[in-house]
């Protein structure tokens, strides 16, 4: 009997105070192992009187299984704590400041190409180019833009050498050539002729001769044009504030429409957005003052005529922007001649 | 154009506060700049008291002044007349007073500091009198100055090319008076009995117009016993609010007229005018154009040589102004001036543009008033006006009648007839003819109705409109596009899709974007020493000049995008920022003609195509730069931008990209070759060369590409498709070899898979040795992945190809195999 008990307690003394896994796996050997002090009582068993070897059993295993219950909870205690102690010695401070992985930067001035080409398209809007270098008949005659225009100083316009037959070539002053030959394709005629509608946005580079801060002399447009049997100033107007509102991100956005003046366009407009200043800051959205950021208008009969639609038939409105501004608008950027210089670190913004 | 307020009120009331005819202006298409008003900021001030200054010999006194502040200002004045308690003007240092250059400042006077100014009439742009002080009958100190006077305001008014008749004040009076719907009192354009004289005009002069073209009217008249002297004080005010200096009561009118009626006129002396010709009694006008190397004296003294098609006035065979440009000096009026001829003409806008623009620094007010075109029925009601001013303020008289050449007259406007319903259709509001009528009448159009139907006649200054859509925007702009309902067009999908969306390019930019580049926007054009040190995908090919650059750096056209983009470096290096990688996608423009013309190159009604335009293939172009100018850090660079190349080229166009080693011209020999795809040569790869780098000033070394990317990628991007997952296993087996050190990669790879056939899946390139002890070879280990689409392959089966491959290198490459 005092065996008995010396031995449990012993047992449950050492188990409870096992440090770690392997400690507590030496306790368990020296209790229950095959020179265990437990498995030593068993071994007495065989010098008892039988009717004693029934009861001492029952009593030795029963302590057994007390070691053994007790083992198991410590076990499992010193689990937790091992699994603790790892996870606690292979923390990461997750407060740590990022560091901007190697992921470039798309230029601004694509970016807000991106984000007109992505809302003219939700509009039925598509994409068309054309060239840079262009005979002076697209850039201004079929424009409406006579030989004797003021547009067409060379103190504007970039010349090139002109071709063999003497066609003066010019580095396109607008995205709009791409109006006569867009209307001149022959997809597009057939297009027109089956009853469909000519609904396109033009971006591109273009060149005038001018250098300043709010000028460079290579720049770039987006031209819109649409042509349908029934086109009106009021859809010109429903097209703009849409896609104003939507690239501003101001669902009350005002925009005004004044009336101005563009050869290929007649009547012509210029579009206004609201807009406040506060402390030197552009704010966007409804203010005090307005801020030019469209021309626009009615496709003039004449433009329409050269692009071989007949101005009885059919009537379209044509609008155009520059990019550079509505970059520098969108994003804040006060010098333009910031855009073409390329320097990263202004990029990365 | 400057527009004085004080002005445009000889014509009509306009009594609404200033912002509402501003908006007026800017919601009918005139675009106001900028609003000046005299003197503000200048305030009411109350004189407390006077104290002499006794250093000063001319009475210069003291002032203590209640400005409506805690504290007075005291501030010195020369003035004679202010008595203590008078209401006075104060102008506070920074106010800008009318006709003066600098604003008002601080002055330091007997040791005392004066700041600001007690300002008289004629500083106040109100009056003659600079005597003495303004005195104030109302007013309380600090009220502003313009609440109790009328102080002007000048509008910087910016008029559109079509509008030429805005360029004077009743022009603007008119569209103000058409928009608020007040009435409009025009100028007197005839010469009042009491200033004529009997003696006929035909007397003294005879016009001779031998370009009707180039001068449709001329029409002069005479005005004699005048005294020139200066102009009386509310001219010379009215002119410098328009930003015109008052010189003497003749020119001073001319002037004046060409600012109020918008046709500018020319004054000449007329016995010096008679005396520059061949000397017979009267004076012989002649109108031509001017014959090569003819020259004139300017005012200023300087002499100008001309040319056939500059329009010339001539005094018999004697030129002696260049039509709206350049007015001779002998000519002009002086001061003992008694006989003026004066000239009014309407010329041919496009001649007189280009002489503006050759003998002129910048344009003159007649010139561009001139260059527009102005209407041919102006002439004689802006001779007659001036020549009344002339006679009355000169105190001469008018010789009867005037010469008028009006032969080469502008072709009438013809009336514009508006069917029912045109401009609701134009406009898409709901338009009254009535309501269009009157705001047309309004404007000075003549207009019939008949039932919705509109006959519209143009006045003569309006030759701007012609079409049905220009009365259209008469109607539009005089109601307002606001009423114009927002209305969407129907979404109707264009029956063909002419070009993707989003255009290819955009994939290669955010797949290089991906990969760490930066997206730079070089200028079209460069610097011809840039373009012909590196030469890129352009090379054999001579940049387009331009033939008016703005400056010699920006002078061709570029054939490649790789100088641009060293600039853009080098702008980065000056900045201190290193290691960078940027690209660009962009246009180069190659001389020649582009295989197929872009479409609608021919227009409608025209035979044949207009002559071609020269090639603008899209490049894709890369440069990466590392500080350490170490060999082997460039050649990581070369290899990323080599891997992102091919991985854009498989992704986007399916096509597979090798490079094959090559010497190109701008790059380092032995680290550069040439980009192949599908069998085409497409672009170039390497290291730039050493004095590439130092041409472009370009610190470390830069690894370098450029792509060909408008044939490479296609216009619509292939299907995705699905390919199966491999069943079968794969037999993975590793070569080492050496071989010579300038063995090309790619020729080793290109000869396994020649050899090992379809087999192999794959061949991975797992390392490259160069050993210190042998600088003639250098190894290579390869992984080769054979695997059979339709079973298990054997491994015997593959060894066989493995050796194969281990064989052609060894007798093909100088390889040996490392078994």
């Amino acid at each position: 009997m005092d065996d008995r008990s010396t031995i449990r307690s012993e047992a449950l003394d050492a188990v409870a105070n096992a440090a770690d896994l392997g400690a507590l796996d030496a306790v368990r050997v020296a209790a229950l192992g095959k020179k265990g002090s437990v498995t030593g009582l068993m071994k007495t068993l065989g010098g008892l009187a039988p009717a004693e070897r029934k009861e001492f059993g029952a009593r030795v295993n029963q302590l057994k299984g007390e070691i053994e219950a007790a083992l198991e909870t410590r076990k499992a205690k010193l689990g937790a704590s091992a699994l603790a102690a790892k996870l606690a010695s292979e923390t990461v401070d997750v407060s740590l400041p990022t560091r901007p992985e190697g992921q470039g930067t798309l230029h601004p001035i694509g970016q807000v190409m991106d984000e007109l080409a992505a809302i003219f398209g939700e509009m039925g809007f598509t994409w068309a180019e054309g060239p840079d270098i262009e005979d002076d008949w697209h850039n201004f005659t079929a424009l409406n833009i006579p030989p004797d225009h003021p547009a067409r100083q060379m103190q504007d316009t970039f010349y090139l050498p002109p071709r063999a037959d003497g066609t003066p070539m010019v580095l396109r002053t607008h995205t709009s050539p791409v109006q006569a030959r867009s209307m001149l394709d022959k997809k597009v005629q057939e297009m027109l002729a089956g009853g469909g509608s000519l609904r396109i946005i033009v971006p591109g580079r273009t060149f005038r001769i001018d250098s300043d801060a709010t000028h460079t002399p290579m720049f770039h447009q987006v031209e819109g044009l649409v042509i349908d049997r029934t086109t009106h100033m009021g859809h010109l107007k429903g097209c703009l504030v849409d896609f104003c509102r939507a690239f501003f991100e101001i669902d009350d956005l005002p925009l005004r429409f004044r009336p101005s003046y563009f050869p290929f366009t007649e009547p012509s407009a210029e579009v206004d957005i609201g807009c406040s200043w506060k402390d030197g800051e552009l704010r966007i959205g409804a203010g005090e003052s307005w801020l030019e950021i469209l021309g626009s208008g009615m496709v003039h009969p004449n433009v329409l005529r050269n692009g071989g639609v007949d101005p009885e038939r059919y009537s379209g409105f044509a609008f155009g922007m520059g990019i550079e501004r509505i970059a520098q608008l969108a994003y804040g950027i006060e010098d333009g001649r910031l855009l073409f210089q390329n320097d990263v670190r202004f990029i990365r913004q | 154009v400057k527009i004085s307020l004080r002005w445009l009120r000889d014509y009509a009331a306009l009594d609404a506060p200033l912002s509402t005819l501003v908006q007026a202006l800017i919601d009918t298409g005139t675009e106001v700049d900028d609003v000046h008003r005299d003197a503000e900021g200048a305030v009411v001030a109350r004189i407390n008291a006077l104290h002499p200054v006794p250093e000063s010999k001319h009475g210069v006194r003291r002032a203590e002044i209640d400005v409506g502040r805690d504290a007075p200002v005291s501030l010195l004045t020369a003035a004679p007349n202010p008595r203590a308690g008078d209401l006075v003007v104060w102008a506070p240092p920074g106010t800008r007073l009318p006709g003066w250059t600098q604003p008002v400042g601080v002055k330091t006077m007997f040791g005392m500091e004066s700041p600001g100014f007690l300002c008289s009439a004629v500083e106040l742009g109100l009056g003659d009198d600079a005597d003495g002080l303004l005195i104030l009958d109302r007013g309380v100190p600090g009220q502003p100055a313009s609440e109790v006077l009328d102080l002007d305001a000048v509008l910087e008014v910016e008029v559109t090319p079509n509008r030429p008749d805005c360029l004077c004040h009743v022009g603007l009076a008119r569209e103000l008076t058409a928009a608020l719907g007040e009435a409009l009192t025009e100028p007197p354009t005839s010469v009042p009995e009491a200033l004529a004289s009997v003696s006929p005009v035909e007397n003294r002069v005879s016009v001779r117009v031998e370009d009707p073209r180039g001068c449709p009217r001329f029409t002069v008249r005479v005005i004699e016993d005048v005294a020139v002297g200066p102009s009386p004080g509310w001219m010379q005010r009215r002119l410098r609010a328009a930003g015109i200096g008052p010189i003497n009561n003749v020119v001073d009118v001319t002037n004046f007229v060409m600012l109020e009626l918008g046709e500018p006129l020319h004054a000449f002396d007329y016995e010096r005018f008679r005396q520059a010709g061949s000397g017979g009694n009267a004076a012989q006008v002649v109108v031509r154009r001017a014959t090569d190397g003819e020259t004139i004296v300017d005012i200023g003294g300087r002499e100008h040589r001309l040319q056939e098609h500059d329009l010339v006035v001539c005094s018999g065979p004697n030129v002696v102004s260049v039509a709206g440009v350049i007015g001779g000096d002998d000519t002009g009026v002086v001061a003992d001036t008694r006989t003026v001829l004066l000239e009014a003409a309407t010329w041919d806008g496009p001649s007189i543009r280009a002489s503006s623009r050759r003998l002129l620094d910048k344009p003159t007010d007649a010139s561009t008033r001139f260059s527009r075109g102005l209407s041919d029925t102006l002439p004689p009601l802006a001779l007659d006006r001036a020549a009344a001013l002339i006679a009355e303020l000169g105190g001469g008289r008018v010789l009867k009648g005037m010469v008028d050449d009006h032969r080469g007259a502008l072709p009438p406007i013809p009336p514009i007839e508006i069917a029912d319903g045109v401009l609701e259709r134009i406009l898409g509001c709901q338009v009254d003819s009535s309501e269009a009528a009157t705001a047309l009448a309004r404007l000075g159009f003549s207009v019939e109705q008949d039932g919705g139907a509109l006959r519209v006649l143009p006045p003569h200054f309006r030759r701007d409109v012609r079409i049905p859509a220009d009365v259209a925007e008469e109607v539009g702009r005089s109601l307002g596009y606001a009423r114009v309902p927002s209305t969407l067009p129907g979404r109707r999908r264009p029956a063909t899709e002419l070009a993707p969306y989003p255009p290819v390019e955009d994939r290669v930019r955010d797949v290089l974007a991906g990969a760490g580049l930066d997206e730079a926007i070089t200028y079209s054009f460069i610097g011809p020493a840039d373009a012909a040190r590196l030469r890129g995908l352009g090379e054999g090919r001579s940049p387009i000049p331009l033939r008016n650059p703005l400056t010699d750096y920006w002078s061709v056209m570029r054939t490649s995008l790789l100088p641009g983009l060293c600039d853009a470096l080098k702008n980065n290096l000056n900045q201190g920022v290193s290691d960078i990688a940027l690209f660009e996608i962009g246009r180069a423009f190659w001389e020649g003609e582009r295989a197929a013309p872009p479409p609608g190159s021919t227009p409608d009604g025209a035979d044949a195509a207009l002559p071609p335009l020269p090639e603008e293939p899209l490049l894709l172009a890369l440069v990466s730069q590392t500080g350490d100018g170490r060999a082997d850090t460039v050649a990581a660079r070369l290899r990323q931008l080599q891997s992102v190349l091919a991985f854009a080229a498989h992704d986007l166009a399916g096509v597979s990209m090798t490079i094959e080693p090559q010497e190109i011209p701008g790059l380092r020999p032995g680290r550069s070759g040439r980009i192949v795809a599908d069998g085409a040569a497409v672009g170039v790869i390497g290291e730039l060369d050493p004095d590439v780098l130092e041409g472009f000033e370009l610190r470390g070394r830069v690894a370098a590409a450029e792509l060909r990317i408008d044939g490479l990628v296609p216009v619509v991007p292939p299907a995705p498709r699905f390919h199966q997952p491999p069943k079968y296993p794969a037999v993975q087996l590793d070569l080492s070899v050496t071989v010579p050190t300038e063995t090309p990669m790619g020729a080793a790879l290109g000869i396994a898979r020649e050899v090992a056939g379809e087999l192999l899946e794959s061949i991975e390139d797992l390392d490259e040795y160069r050993g210190e002890a042998n600088a003639a070879r250098k190894s290579w280990t390869f992984r080769l992945t054979f695997r059979a689409p339709d079973r298990t392959l054997n491994r015997n089966e593959a060894q066989a190809r493995y050796d194969a491959v281990a064989a052609a290198l060894e007798t093909r490459l100088g390889a040996e195999v490392r078994r």
